[in-house]
Order: C-alpha cells, then sequence, then structure tokens
C-alpha cells in the first residue's frame, strides 16, 4: 500500500492537506472503527455485534450474500442508517456519537454533519441530480457545503471529469450520459468534496456489462494515485481479488472469514465462504 | 328554551336534507358516469363524440352556472322543476362528468396485455369488458371516486343559492338569529367533516379491500 | 323563448366588470393557494409525529368542508370577536387556504415521488438541509405536478361564484343580478357558462404550457 501513497503524482490537489493532522494517529490505528455495532429492524438483526477496524488508505472488499448485511455496513458510515448499539469511529473522533460532560451520548445532527465530511460515498443507482449538469453535479456540493467560490468549484469539478475521463462530457446531463459514464460522474462528485474514505456500495451492478470495466478502471487509477481509505461492496471477485488489501465475507451479519484477497480466495477456512465463493464461480 | 329547540330542529332539518342530497346526487352521479364512461371508450366515433361533449360541458362550465341553468332558465322554455330535483339531478349530473373521466382513465389504465389476452381467447366485446377490464378498472378508479363523493358532499352547500335551506344555510339561519356565529360554523363544519369522514371513506375503503381479491397479497396469518 | 342578442350586448358591460373580480380573486387566491400549500407539505414532511399529524388533519378537515362554510365562517365569526374582516380579503384569502389544502396533497405527492437515492445522496454530499430542499429535491418534485396544480387552478376558477354569498360581485351574480332586473336569465347564464368553458380551455393550454417548459428547464422529461 505505501507504495501506492508515494504515486501521487499530478493529482497531488486531491490530497486533504488543509485539514488538521491528529498526532495521536500512528499508521497502527485504525482510520475507521466499528466498535460492536449492532443494526436491528424490528427483531430482524441485520448485522450482530460488528468489529471491524480499516487502517488508513486500506482497501477493503465486502463480499457475501444478499441480505447478509453488508451494504449496511456502508450506510452506517455514511449515517443513512442509524445504529442501534456500539459506535462507529472515524478518524479517530466518535462519528454516532459525541463527548458531553465526559460522556459518550448519541450524536447531534450538527455533529454527524461535520464528521461525515470526511466520507464519500458512490451508489449502486448513481443518484445523480437529473436537472444537473454532469459540471454541476460536482460543484453543487463544493459551493453550498465547503463555501468555494464558483470558479474554484468549476476548475476541480473540471478537473475530476478530466480524470475520470469525462472532459468532453461536462455539459451533458444525466439522461444524455450511459450508465458507465453516470457512475464516473457520482465518482467524481465524490471526490469534488476531498474526502478520506471513499465507499462504492455495488457501483457496478446496475450497469451494462460492458460498461463495468469503464467504472473498475476508475477505481483503480483511484487506488494508485489517491490517498484513500476505500471500502466496497461488490459482487466482482476478479476485482475484489486484484485490488483489495483485505476481503471480509459477510454471512448473517457477521464477518464469517476475513483476510488478505489471495487467502480468502485461494484458501477458504469456512464451509460458507467456500459454499458462497464456489456458487459465484459456477454462475461465472 | 323554544328558540332553541326551534334552532336545533332546523339544524337537523338541513342536516338530514344535506344527507338527501348527497345520497341522491351520489346514485346520480356513480349510474351517469358509470354510463358516460363506458360511451366515452365505445368503439363508435358519433358516442364517443357525444360522451366528449357531455363531460367538457359538465366538467367546463362552473357548478353554479349549471344549477342556475335549471334553475332560472329552463321555466322560461315551460320546465319547472322542484329546488330538489335542481338539487339533486345537478349536482348529480355535474360530478357525473368528473366521474366519467375517471371511469375512462380506470378503463385505458388497465394493461394492454389484458386486452390483448381478452382478444386472444375470443372474448366478445361485452364479455371482455364485463369480465376482464372493468373488475380491474374499478379497483383502480375507488380512490378517485372516494375523492368525488366528498366533492358532491361538498357541493351540497351551493344548494344554498337555489333556496333550499340544507345544513350551511341553516347553520346561517341558526347563526343570524341568535348572533353566535363561531358556535353554529363550527358545528356545521364539523357536521361535514364527520360525514365526509365516516360516511364516505369507509365506504371507499370497503369497496377497496372488495374488489382487491386477488391484486394484493393477503395478509399472512 | 327564444336568444336575444341585444340583451347580450347590454349585458356585456357587467358581466365585463364581474370577469375582472373573478379573474383577480382566481389569480390571488391561487398565488396563495401554491405558497401556503408548499408551506403544508413542508411542515407535513416534519420528522416529529405530532406536527405533520396535527397539519395533516388540518389539511383534511379543510378539504372535506364547504368553501362556502369556510367562507361564511371567516366573514361572520371575525367581527363576534371585534375583528372585522372585508369580504375581498376574506373571500380570497378563504378560496386561498382551501385550495393550499389541496395543493398540498400535490406537492406531498411530487415529494414522495422524488427518488429516495437523491436524498441519500444529499446527505452523502452533507448538503444541508434546506439546500437539499431547494436545490435538489423541490426542483424534480415540482415540474411533474405542475398539470395537477393547473387543475386546481382551473376548479378554483369555477368555485368563485360562492364568493357571492358575503356580496362579492364576481360574474356569475353579476348576470344573476342582470337577470332579476331584466327577467331575462337564458343569455347571460349561458354568457357566464362560456365564459367559465373559454377561461378552463385557456388556462388549461397556459398550464400545459408551463409544465412543459418547467419539464425542459430542469431537464426532466
Amino acid at each position: 500500500m505505501s507504495d501506492s501513497i508515494s504515486r501521487i503524482g499530478n493529482v497531488m490537489a486531491l490530497k486533504p492537506s488543509n485539514l488538521p493532522v491528529n498526532p495521536e494517529l500512528s499508521p497502527a490505528k485504525p482510520f475507521v472503527r466499528f466498535e460492536n455495532v449492532s443494526k436491528r429492524y424490528g427483531t430482524y438483526t441485520v448485522l450482530d455485534n460488528l468489529n471491524l477496524d480499516i487502517a488508513r488508505n486500506e482497501k477493503v472488499s465486502i463480499i457475501g450474500p444478499s441480505g447478509s448485511g453488508k451494504t449496511t455496513v456502508l450506510r452506517m458510515l455514511m449515517t443513512l442508517e442509524r445504529i442501534n448499539d456500539g459506535i462507529i469511529w472515524v478518524d479517530d473522533e466518535p462519528l454516532t456519537h459525541m463527548q458531553k460532560n465526559g460522556k459518550m451520548v448519541p450524536a447531534t445532527n450538527a455533529h454527524m454533519r461535520r464528521v461525515r465530511g470526511k466520507i464519500g460515498m458512490v451508489f449502486q443507482h448513481f443518484n445523480l441530480f437529473p436537472h444537473m449538469t454532469a459540471l454541476q453535479n460536482c460543484m453543487e456540493a463544493p459551493i453550498s457545503v465547503l463555501g468555494l467560490s464558483k470558479q474554484e468549484a468549476e476548475a476541480r469539478a473540471a478537473e475530476l471529469l478530466d480524470m475520470v475521463g469525462l472532459g468532453d462530457k461536462k455539459k451533458h446531463y444525466p439522461i444524455q450520459l450511459s450508465g458507465g459514464q453516470k457512475q464516473r460522474v457520482a465518482i467524481a462528485r465524490a471526490l469534488a468534496m476531498r474526502p478520506k474514505v471513499m465507499l462504492f456500495d455495488e457501483v457496478t451492478s446496475a450497469l451494462d456489462p460492458e460498461l463495468v470495466g469503464e467504472v473498475l478502471n476508475v477505481i483503480r487509477k483511484l487506488g494508485a494515485e489517491h490517498d484513500l481509505t476505500m471500502l466496497m461492496v461488490t459482487h466482482q471477485m476478479g476485482f475484489a481479488k486484484e485490488f483489495s488489501d483485505r476481503v471480509c465475507f459477510f454471512y448473517g451479519g457477521k464477518i464469517t472469514e476475513q483476510g488478505p484477497p489471495d487467502q480468502l480466495f485461494g484458501n477458504p477456512q469456512n464451509e460458507r465462504t467456500r459454499q458462497f465463493l464456489s456458487a459465484v464461480l459456477e454462475a461465472g | 328554551m323554544n328558540s332553541s329547540t326551534f334552532i336545533a330542529t332546523a339544524l337537523a332539518d338541513g342536516l338530514l336534507t344535506t344527507l338527501v342530497i348527497t345520497l341522491g346526487a351520489s346514485a346520480v352521479a356513480i349510474i351517469l358516469g358509470i354510463t358516460i364512461g363506458y360511451i366515452r371508450v365505445s368503439s363508435f366515433w358519433a358516442f364517443r363524440c357525444l360522451a366528449i361533449i357531455y363531460i367538457e360541458f359538465f366538467r367546463g362550465t362552473s357548478l353554479l352556472v349549471q344549477l342556475y341553468l335549471w334553475f332560472f332558465v329552463l321555466p322560461f322554455f315551460g320546465v319547472t322543476l322542484s329546488p330538489w330535483t335542481v338539487g339533486i339531478l345537478g349536482i348529480g349530473m355535474n360530478v357525473s362528468g368528473y366521474g366519467a373521466e375517471v371511469v375512462r382513465a380506470a378503463i385505458q389504465s388497465v394493461d394492454r396485455g389484458q386486452y390483448e389476452a381478452s382478444v386472444a381467447l375470443n372474448f366478445s366485446r361485452f364479455a371482455m369488458m364485463r369480465r376482464i377490464l372493468l373488475p380491474q378498472a374499478i379497483r383502480a378508479m375507488l380512490p378517485a371516486w372516494g375523492n368525488l363523493l366528498v366533492d358532491l358532499l361538498k357541493a351540497t352547500s351551493l344548494v344554498f343559492f337555489i333556496t333550499i335551506p340544507e345544513l350551511t344555510s341553516a347553520s346561517k339561519q341558526a347563526a343570524d338569529t341568535t348572533g353566535n356565529y363561531l358556535l353554529f360554523f363550527a358545528v356545521a363544519l364539523f357536521s361535514y367533516y364527520l360525514i365526509a369522514r365516516l360516511l364516505v371513506t369507509p365506504f371507499v375503503r370497503l369497496s377497496e379491500r372488495r374488489f382487491s381479491r386477488g391484486f394484493v397479497r393477503e395478509a399472512v396469518a | 323563448m327564444t336568444w336575444d342578442w341585444s340583451v347580450v350586448w347590454e349585458a356585456f358591460p357587467y358581466l365585463y366588470r364581474g370577469a375582472i373580480v373573478t379573474i383577480q380573486a382566481t389569480i390571488l387566491g391561487f398565488a396563495i393557494a401554491l405558497i401556503l400549500g408548499l408551506c403544508f407539505a413542508l411542515i407535513r414532511q416534519s420528522p416529529n409525529r405530532i406536527v405533520s399529524a396535527s397539519v395533516t388533519e388540518i389539511v383534511e378537515f379543510i378539504r372535506s368542508t364547504p368553501l362556502l362554510l369556510q367562507v361564511f365562517f371567516v366573514y361572520f365569526v371575525g367581527p363576534q370577536f371585534g375583528l372585522n374582516i372585508s369580504a375581498w380579503v376574506a373571500g380570497v384569502g378563504v378560496l386561498g387556504i382551501h385550495y393550499a389544502a389541496f395543493c398540498s396533497e400535490c406537492y406531498r405527492a411530487g415529494i414522495e415521488n422524488v427518488e429516495q437515492g437523491q436524498w441519500e445522496a444529499c446527505t452523502a454530499l452533507n448538503l444541508s438541509p434546506i439546500r437539499s430542499w431547494r436545490v435538489i429535491i423541490l426542483p424534480q418534485a415540482i415540474p411533474p405536478i405542475v398539470p395537477s396544480l393547473g387543475n386546481y387552478l382551473i376548479s378554483m376558477f369555477k368555485d368563485t361564484p360562492v364568493l357571492a354569498a358575503i356580496a362579492i360581485l364576481e360574474m356569475l351574480q353579476q348576470a344573476k343580478n342582470f337577470g332579476s332586473d331584466n327577467y331575462r336569465y337564458l343569455e347571460v347564464i349561458t354568457m357566464s357558462g362560456f365564459f367559465y368553458l373559454v377561461f378552463s380551455l385557456i388556462a388549461s393550454a397556459i398550464v400545459q404550457a408551463v409544465s412543459y417548459w418547467l419539464n425542459r428547464r430542469y431537464h426532466l422529461l
């Protein structure tokens, strides 16, 4: 991983350099930490006492059958779902809670907004704003949330759209773009906020097969050139194997097995993992 | 004591009048609405045209204009209708214009595949309408009919203008007599609200359930 | 009794004056309805259950009670407590409030039709709630509901004769007064009906144009 950090190169501007670096944070300390996190809908437990640490710049893939709670992990981190138990930390700060009179209390919206500024997310169904051009999609949040001037935001958005290979589609509306192009705009839009953590929620699942590659290439490029912690839920086993530092297999709301991709794909220890992987392989 | 009994009786009479006109006009609106709506999707163009003219006339001109036409203009042509007839027929026909559009939209909203399947199975047009399209269309149009009947209930207040002492005019008179406008208007407002909620809404809910069999999953026992 | 064109010319100035009042009341009332209706719809989205439930109930109440009675209520109950409201303010205000309840239902449908993913994108991009509403959600929610809002504009126009009950001289009242003075109703009532029909057609053409323009403006087609 360390050599990818040194290959930042010409996209240096993407580094979140204006944020204060926490002196206590050693490389060994996790950047994102799920501590005894549970999520329930009524009596149905989606996630059961999840403990997961993700290091700075680590690339983690989450795989597993549908209904295993993998997407919920990302959605909780993005504060799209409230958690029922436990606590989530981001960059040594509690996300779901805050300190008040020396005690941990559930976070206010203002607190969550501040902390989740470090997180960006790309969705399965893109969720682009249909009434805005690709460029406007990437400019809206930097202007209204980060307070950038229109010129700064436009320069940043243009640079990012160039990076995802859509320099010629800046004035296009989402309806005029293919699925793969939409997803690349969505990635640029998330990056425009200079997140430290990027979440990818099945970003290729809604795409026609021939469009998957262009999106994965952008993610590869991000991983190689940018200083980003990445957490992705994916069905692309080949990509997970090639790209990630660690793969987590979820089953029934728990991490059943995790490890380096070579180990998890090459020599899975758990019976469930083996079943899942062979079923996926059979489907091609 | 005497005057308050008198007022209470007048209000009760007004309420009864409103209910009678609402029920009568609803019957007229439903029967005419379904008939005209059915003619509106007829395969014969002259029928369709007549239905369109009917619908546009009743939807395009104001209800009160229509009531005045029946009440003030018709007598000059030798047709004198009682205020009651004008109220029930006038309001019922007005709402039937809207109802016909609801029926048309519901019939046309049934999936085209259903129509094609009926042709493939060699149904007659009438059998197709009665056995296949209408049962599905009825489900689609029930909520709209619920709203129309609430509109109809409210519209009955307009017979105030043709001198029928229904709930609104009765409460106005009671208020004018006693000077207590707040009390009588509040009573009248809540009466309309209760009628709308207690009579119209459950009726529609019930019919929705009755006609929804097979469309929605039955609750798991 | 036959149609007499001289009556038409004689009545025209009266009807014209009434028509101006009718159109003014419609436009002012609809402006109130659009703004207040949006407020109702937004308050209904409040996470506070008590707030949203009570607004829902208020909207339901306004929707299911007659406009005429509401006009009476505001116009007559005020003076009982020393608060004098002019007929014009009461009439147009109640027209606006009454239709605000209907418009709020339209807005609600529009808001609920915006995909959940748009909200999630707003959260992921950390947009403030106000910014999300103003720049992301409402621009997508409103253009599709313009046709149904337009229908309420036309309904409201056809409801303006109710204002005659508190002595506002709108068109139909002018027509009726002319009719009773000259004992000739046929021409004036027909003229009013014709005017309502023509205005409805013009208004629905305008609404369609606005709808088309808005949907293109926000690239939602």
